[in-house]
């Protein structure tokens, strides 16, 4: 028994042990690629009879045999659910694919738009020229075996969407949005929030005081003999000059 | 070093900061004591004793009062060698082993053995 008749032994019984699921799952399996809308029902408990259905878009595919899965995600009242959909379970009792990211029809043409031999060229494989063998994903490669997730490409996506945005303020001539996040205990508020913070003060202190002068003025004119006319209301704060874009608009204070 | 970046320690411990999932009035709360807790963090489903940091004006109860964890950041492993995590930590508070709350927001997992759960809108 050496080592390598043992891995070999393992990797039948896995192989019997997936033919027989596949065998005794009474739906048929759908092919399930990230990005999709799967609707997966599950039981809970064997012996009280309770199922969920659990519906979300897979983030994750795992192809590793009997250990295949897929990683399905979605948010019911703002809180985000992530669960792992093992592949060959007993206890999946039924997946469907509600919505596919890319439409599955059966003939299409797979040969790539050129003819050229130079395309299907590719480095560290056995034979050299092969149309159907290079990685299908541009953007990521694989972290873990097997394991092919969409996070990576979400994230970058998101971090893509904040910085255009950022440019477009920055083209528009407004001061950079910073959100400052939720509020953190132990973590320090960063250099941007607490300038942006600073920033804000010096705003509130402005009005302030041009509000205290105001009232001053007022009670000076009240007070003035021989004057009966008082304009009561000052003419502009800061707040009213601001323009309706500012970030400060949505919340003013009272 | 190793054991401080082992995970091991990814769960709720004491200090941890969780969110309330019923409407009690509490908002924020930080852990104070776990219970039956032998080995490991805190998990979904576990005791525990939280002190409230956070909570609207109409709220008239116990500053300590025991609750029960509902959902985690860090994955729940469940035996059929699936797995489910949650985007937030937060508990549901319980009196005399009852949810002392009418709702619960949010989803909840199927590993909590308390009649909270029949509050609960989502269970997976």
């Amino acid at each position: 028994m050496t080592p390598q008749r043992c891995r070999d032994i393992m990797h039948q019984l896995h192989l019997q042990e997936i033919e027989k699921m596949r065998r005794q799952r009474s739906f048929p399996m759908p092919e399930i690629r990230p990005g999709d809308l799967v609707e997966v029902k599950y039981e809970l408990s064997r012996s009280q009879q309770t199922f969920a259905v659990f519906q979300g878009f897979c983030v994750e595919v795992r192809n590793k045999f009997l250990n295949s899965g897929f990683v399905l995600k979605n948010t019911y009242d703002g809180v985000g659910v992530e669960q792992l959909v093992p592949r060959y379970s007993p206890r999946v009792l039924g997946v469907r694919v509600i919505q596919a990211l890319k439409p599955r029809s059966a003939n299409v043409d797979k040969r790539p738009w050129t003819r050229n031999y130079r395309y299907a060229w590719h480095y560290f494989v056995r034979g050299k020229y092969s149309w159907g063998k290079r990685l299908r994903w541009r953007f990521h490669t694989p972290q873990r075996p097997g394991i092919m997730s969409l996070e990576p490409k979400i994230r970058r996506e998101l971090a893509a969407v904040r910085r255009r945005y950022q440019m477009q303020r920055k083209e528009a001539r407004l001061p950079p949005y910073i959100f400052p996040g939720p509020y953190h205990v132990t973590r320090r508020q960063t250099r941007e929030i607490s300038a942006e913070r600073y920033r804000r003060m010096l705003i509130y202190a402005w009005d302030e005081r041009q509000q205290r002068e105001a009232k001053k003025k007022r009670l000076a004119d009240k007070h003035r003999w021989g004057r009966f006319r008082i304009d009561k209301e000052p003419k502009t704060t800061a707040l009213s000059e601001l323009p309706s874009y500012h970030p400060l608009m949505d919340n003013l204070p009272k | 070093m190793a054991f401080l970046l082992s995970p091991l320690r990814l769960g709720l411990w004491k200090q941890s900061i969780v969110r309330c999932a019923d409407n009690t009035g509490i908002i924020k709360a930080c852990i104070i004591g776990l219970g039956k807790n032998k080995w490991g963090t805190g998990k979904i489903g576990d005791r525990i004793r939280v002190s409230v940091r956070d909570k609207h004006e109409w709220y008239k109860g116990e500053q300590l009062p025991k609750g029960i964890i509902a959902r985690t950041r860090k994955e729940r492993n469940r035996k059929d060698g699936s797995y489910i995590k949650f985007s937030e930590n937060s508990f549901v508070t319980i009196a005399k082993n009852k949810a002392k709350g009418t709702k619960i927001k949010g989803p909840l997992c199927y590993e909590i053995q308390n009649n909270c759960k029949s509050l609960a809108r989502w269970i997976f």
